[in-house]
């Protein structure tokens, strides 16, 4: 039987040249595009409000059938990833989004707190954006 | 103990606000190989081996805040590489719907077709018994025979006790010869 310590311990793999040199550079260019959270400049928590806003609408306006959830029952029904992941592909400005939609200040208030609540349901979601928001305005 | 203060002088650096970044760096600087080689070794593929080298360093510059340093450095970020590794393992075999096909069979095939491998015949039939041990007893493997780790260190990065990796990597070394010997 072929013992495995008659066989020479070899290196078989290898790397383009220059690649550790040029590694260190392509992790710190990640981390500090991670760094950067906020879009247009607008930090993040501004942006779910009036996003919040237009998936309310836009679940009034278009179901199907009469419902008898009040909007703050549709609204515990969103999944807070889909909000993520919609502000992140989402090009609409926020001044764009009040202003079509013509919200009171009061609802936007109203909104702003639906928005808080389910954030702080949900574990850690607003510790990280806060933590995000933060590290954004630091300076580097 | 000259890398214990090495690490040390890292850490004082990463959490200084002001060569944090700079920190950050030299710590990519002083670990990048063993971590790149140890996923290479496993995922096998170098673009697949930079992504993940890539994201476990992500993760440590994410996490190094927390590091309590209740253990190693080194060891606390071998932790993060594994863990990335198997995952990423794990989540290609879940892909796998088709039951001829494996993910075993897949990282046999990039043994003969990257041209980032080089090797003779039974240095890569070696490669290809490796292939066949599940994941983590081939990670075991690779950390023993290739790096020549302590079984003391190992149990810190894989949470995993002594005895039981002693009887892994023996049960590892048994499979390959046998493998060796019929192919």
């Amino acid at each position: 039987m072929k013992k495995l310590d008659q066989i020479e311990k070899k290196q078989i793999f290898t790397v383009p040249d220059g690649y550790f040199d040029q590694l260190p550079l392509a992790i710190q260019e990640r981390v500090s595009q991670k760094r950067s959270i906020s879009w247009f400049g607008v930090p993040m928590l501004r942006l779910a409000l009036p996003v919040v806003a237009l998936l309310v609408v836009g679940i009034v306006w278009f179901k199907p059938f009469s419902s008898s959830l009040s909007i703050e029952e549709e609204l515990s029904m969103l999944n807070e990833s889909d909000l993520i992941a919609y502000l992140n592909e989402s090009d609409l400005t926020s001044d764009e989004l009040i202003n079509t939609f013509n919200l009171s200040s009061e609802e936007v208030n109203n909104l702003e707190q639906e928005v808080f609540q389910s954030l702080q349901s949900s574990e850690g979601i607003l510790e990280s954006l806060i933590d995000e928001y933060t590290i954004e305005t630091e300076n580097f | 103990m000259a890398d214990l203060l090495e690490d040390q002088e890292l850490l004082l650096k990463i959490r200084n606000p002001e060569t944090r970044n700079y920190g950050f760096n030299m710590l990519v600087r002083a670990y990048q190989q063993r971590v790149y080689w140890l996923i290479r070794k496993m995922v096998i593929d170098h673009d697949d081996a930079n992504d993940l080298t890539q994201e476990v360093f992500i993760k440590v510059y994410k996490a190094i805040d927390n590091f309590r340093e209740d253990s190693q450095l080194f060891t606390w970020i071998y932790r993060i590489a594994t863990n990335e590794c198997l995952s990423y393992l794990s989540k290609k075999r879940k892909r796998f719907f088709l039951p001829l096909e494996d993910v075993g069979k897949e990282l046999a095939g990039k043994l003969d077709n990257s041209s980032l491998i080089s090797g003779d015949e039974i240095q890569k039939k070696l490669q290809l018994a490796i292939l066949k041990l599940p994941d983590k007893q081939r990670l075991v493997f690779n950390m023993k025979y290739f790096e020549d780790m302590s079984y003391e260190d190992m149990s810190e990065v894989t949470n995993t006790s002594v005895g039981a990796l002693k009887a892994s990597f023996h049960h590892a070394v048994k499979k390959i010869e046998e493998y060796l010997e019929s192919n």
